[in-house]
């Protein structure tokens, strides 16, 4: 049986790819799309996913959520994914209209149809989750799993620790892990096994579909951005935690006590994960540490040859 | 002149319960409902009291919203040592036979705002934890807010911490939230509060009048003046929460400052102060967003507590 799953989501260059993934996978339901600021603001990044839903032919809705981060400033938008976070791409424009409840209201009403089947991957900060758990009290009780592309065991990105998605709002994971939700933490650590070299992009999305001519430019700049920054190759992460959320087996991870950070100074939204159990603290979060990176190159093949076909 | 509409977020508590009288005795307000919240004591128990306290006024066609038992961060931590194990020891009064409402607060209180066609003045008394996820999840609700007149922080000085006041202690991230909402607040801190006593003399104008409301708030005092009057060295009780009750009654019981006003989160023994920014106007860094309150005119601050006991009395008497 397919797993329901709703995505939230700030796309956002790798978003897009995640979605290109998920919107081909048969393992999985979407229910709808929530979106979230992040790589864009929550604008812009809600319709980039309006018009990406459209682009990779899915029949989903998509409600749109926090605008800001839950209390601090927003910092200003990271130029990562370009002016308009999905590197310069000019998207066909949705025909369809946006949900019209909160990203919120949206996830509740489905966790609690779901009955506790409801799985949420998040490729954004948290803001919604937190939400969504801070209105509706017994909210948690009706979420199976969530798959979080963020944090890190290792080192970050926006910060010399800190990984974007949980320094765009540290406090909104933290609200997700006191929820005591199960959840299977894919950070940078465990993103990084799947850096691909130019030619394996290349390979990968070498079958023409109808949104190449737009896939390209994104891709492009990805690259180039990355490579700006010293690192070879290529890390597409929110298709990494896509990939797990799809296919868990493709994982090796394990469960350690995570906590986030929230003292505002360097180390603001570095999630602490306790590898070697020093603390005395809950194991909490299933973190992941590796993807199988043969497996994962398969499955964004494959997505691309199911659009092609 | 039409009633201002309000809703009283409120953790009774024992000053929480006064203001509640002088709200629902007033002619000026329009409490559209009472919302609890976890600070006091824990939520099932600030709501039996709310409950009580409606009860025995005999107003109980007045909603109570059930709200959040836990601050947005953190695990609640009560304050029994002020306000005693019921979370309003001292009064007797029997087991109330009204109930909340079906709706969170949070929900009631996006209803009333939703449904109201004037703009809802929010009165937040407890932790702000109701409030703070109202604002978060009803950004579109926002404009509809008149202003948030508030008891919590101060100036200087705390009451949980050399620099934290209970309220805000309770639940610093909500705090930021409702003071960085960009709605104006009206700010009742410990500086005006420890002004707004009734001192140990003046209790017996209470327990001499005749009437079940005199008498419970008679009761109340003595209670809240073990801690007040002992450990915390007062002259009496301060109404800490009747001041953002009696400011919308009458604005000219009290004197303050417009200021910026901002919660502090991260430091490691100023978590939950109250950062008021009173320097010079360029010195500060954003928009004033409120109003700090610094002084009351305690003898007429008084008489309203005295004429909104009389005022309930009489409405008891008349519907017997």
């Amino acid at each position: 049986m397919k797993r329901r799953v709703i995505i939230d989501c700030d796309p956002g260059i790798d978003d897009a790819i995640a979605l290109m993934l998920a919107f081909a996978s048969s393992d999985i339901d979407i229910a709808f799309i929530t979106t979230c600021f992040g790589n864009n603001t929550i604008q812009q990044t809600t319709e980039n996913a309006l018009n990406l839903v459209n682009l990779f032919g899915g029949n989903v809705d998509v409600y749109k959520g926090a605008e800001n981060p839950l209390f601090i400033d927003r910092r200003p938008i990271p130029e990562f994914h370009g002016p308009n976070g999905i590197g310069g791409a000019t998207l066909e424009t949705s025909p369809r209209k946006l949900g019209e409840d909160y990203a919120w209201d949206a996830i509740y009403k489905e966790a609690v149809a779901c009955n506790g089947e409801l799985s949420i991957i998040t490729l954004g900060p948290l803001t919604n989750i937190a939400i969504a758990l801070f209105k509706y009290e017994d909210l948690a009780k009706y979420i199976k799993e969530i798959v979080v592309m963020g944090g890190s065991s290792s080192f970050g990105n926006e910060q010399p620790y800190s990984e974007a998605n949980v320094y765009s709002d540290p406090y909104a994971f933290q609200a997700v892990l006191n929820a005591k939700i199960k959840v299977r933490m894919v950070g940078l650590n465990a993103t990084e096994t799947t850096r691909m070299t130019f030619d394996e992009m290349k390979e990968i999305f070498d079958l023409k579909t109808s949104f190449s001519d737009k896939l390209a430019p994104m891709l492009d700049h990805y690259l180039r951005v990355q490579n700006k920054y010293g690192e070879e190759k290529l890390v597409i992460h929110d298709a990494a935690a896509m990939a797990v959320a799809i296919k868990p087996e493709i994982a090796v991870s394990e469960i350690l006590p995570v906590s986030v950070e929230l003292t505002n100074g360097r180390m603001f939204g570095r999630t602490v994960v306790d590898i070697r159990l020093h603390s005395q603290a809950e194991k909490n979060v299933d973190v992941v540490k590796s993807i199988d990176f043969e497996a994962y190159k398969n499955m964004l093949k494959q997505a691309v040859a199911h659009y092609s076909a | 002149m039409s009633k201002r509409p309000v809703i009283i977020d409120c953790d009774p508590g024992h000053d929480d319960a006064i203001a509640l009288l002088i709200a629902l005795a007033s002619d000026e307000l329009d409490v559209k409902g009472i919302t609890t919240v976890g600070g006091n004591n824990k939520v099932e128990k600030t709501t039996i009291n709310a409950l009580k306290v409606l009860e025995l006024t005999g107003m109980t066609h007045i909603p109570v919203a059930v709200g959040r038992s836990n601050p947005l961060m953190k695990e609640i931590r009560v304050a029994d040592d002020v306000h005693g194990e019921s979370g309003m020891d001292g009064p007797e009064l029997k087991e109330p036979a009204i109930k909340p409402v079906e709706l969170s607060a949070v929900e009631f209180i996006a209803k009333v705002v939703e449904e109201s066609e004037e703009k809802v003045t929010l009165v937040a008394v407890g932790p702000f934890t109701n409030i703070g996820v109202f604002l978060l999840s009803y950004p579109q609700l926002h404009e509809k807010i008149e202003c948030i007149s508030v008891m919590g922080g101060g100036y200087l000085e705390g009451n949980r911490t050399a620099v934290a006041e209970f309220n805000i202690w309770q639940d610093p991230e909500a705090a930021r939230v409702v003071m960085r909402s960009g709605i104006p607040v009206l700010l009742h801190g410990l500086d005006v509060t420890h002004k707004a006593l009734i001192k140990k003399e003046e209790f017996s104008i209470f327990r001499n009048e005749k009437g079940p409301i005199f008498q419970f708030v008679a009761d109340l005092l003595d209670f809240y003046s073990i801690c007040y009057t002992g450990e915390r060295k007062l002259e009496g009780c301060p109404m800490h929460d009747s001041c953002a009750v009696a400011n919308l009654i009458d604005p000219t019981l009290f004197k303050g400052e417009s200021a910026v006003i901002d919660i502090e989160l991260d430091g490691e023994i100023t978590r939950g102060a109250c950062i008021i920014d009173l320097r010079p106007k360029e010195r500060r860094p954003v928009e004033d967003n409120g109003k700090v309150i610094f002084d009351v005119d305690r003898k007429r601050f008084l008489d309203l507590i005295i004429e909104s006991c009389r005022k309930l009395e009489s409405r008891l008497s008349n519907a017997q």
